[in-house]
């Protein structure tokens, strides 16, 4: 029997909770993240923000980003979510890579969902700080 | 040349791409599944939820759904603008599907400024 998967695909949704990055993409000529993130808190399913690459949290973002691509071994150009903890990203050459396709032998797999954790967080920093001023 | 069978292509990929510039997208998440016909009611409850995503009925078709869409950016006007995100619903007379269990009439479409996609939402 193979070893369990080393992602967050539990029943019980333990570690896949709000907020989560819904998609994402990086806007090339507008210089920033387009985002749509299923957000902690509120009524709203999901929310739409663009952050500016050089902002404090587009900066964070950026880094996240970047170790994504360096993990995957390409550009990405599209993050969708795919329900729970799986995320399908396409990338630069025209392929896509699902993380539950990966798992259990690519270990990069539970790194990505961490640094798209994280971007959903700082997602959610900005839309909460940048409230009102859209 | 014949039309290209939309279940072909993958998640979070392009279905159509409109004149204006816009993309609609696929999103497997908020599709109806066969698995989830025979789930206990509190899972179906969590399987149609925030983090699984809401589902659309079987009805609702790929083809069906692109239709349905464009017709919306048509009627809101959208076009490309990069970095600015839209967002509209619209409330049917009929079901559509699923929103953490409970039936529901009411889609939210959605465009981040390049890429659209919908999904049922709570009356």
């Amino acid at each position: 029997m193979s070893d369990p998967i080393d992602l967050p695909l539990d029943d019980d949704d333990r570690l896949a909770e709000p907020p989560l990055v819904d998609s994402l993409h990086y806007e090339r000529g507008a210089d920033g993240f387009s985002i749509t993130f299923v957000p902690s808190v509120g009524d709203e399913p999901t929310r739409s923000i663009f952050i500016p690459r050089d902002s404090v949290e587009g900066r964070r973002v950026t880094t996240y980003f970047y170790r994504i691509q360096e993990l995957v071994g390409n550009r990405v150009e599209r993050v969708v979510h795919s329900g729970g903890g799986d995320y399908t990203l396409r990338l630069a050459n025209g392929e896509s890579r699902r993380l539950s396709d990966e798992a259990p032998d690519a270990s990069w797999a539970s790194e990505v969902f961490d640094r798209l954790k994280q971007i959903a967080g700082e997602s959610e920093t900005f839309s909460t700080l940048h409230a009102g001023h859209r | 040349m014949g039309e290209i069978d939309l279940y072909s292509i993958r998640d979070g990929e392009t279905l159509r791409r409109l004149d204006n510039g816009l993309e609609i997208v696929r999103r497997e998440k908020h599709e109806w599944k066969a698995s989830l016909e025979n789930l206990q009611p509190e899972k179906l409850v969590t399987r149609t939820g925030k983090v699984w995503g809401s589902k659309f009925h079987a009805d609702w078709t790929l083809p069906a759904l692109v239709t349905w869409i464009e017709a919306v950016l048509v009627e809101e006007g959208w076009t490309l603008q990069p970095g600015q995100p839209s967002e509209a619903d619209r409330l049917l007379d009929r079901n559509i599907g699923l929103v953490a269990g409970v039936p529901t009439r009411r889609i939210k479409v959605v465009c981040d400024g390049r890429y659209v996609h919908a999904y049922p939402i709570v009356e």
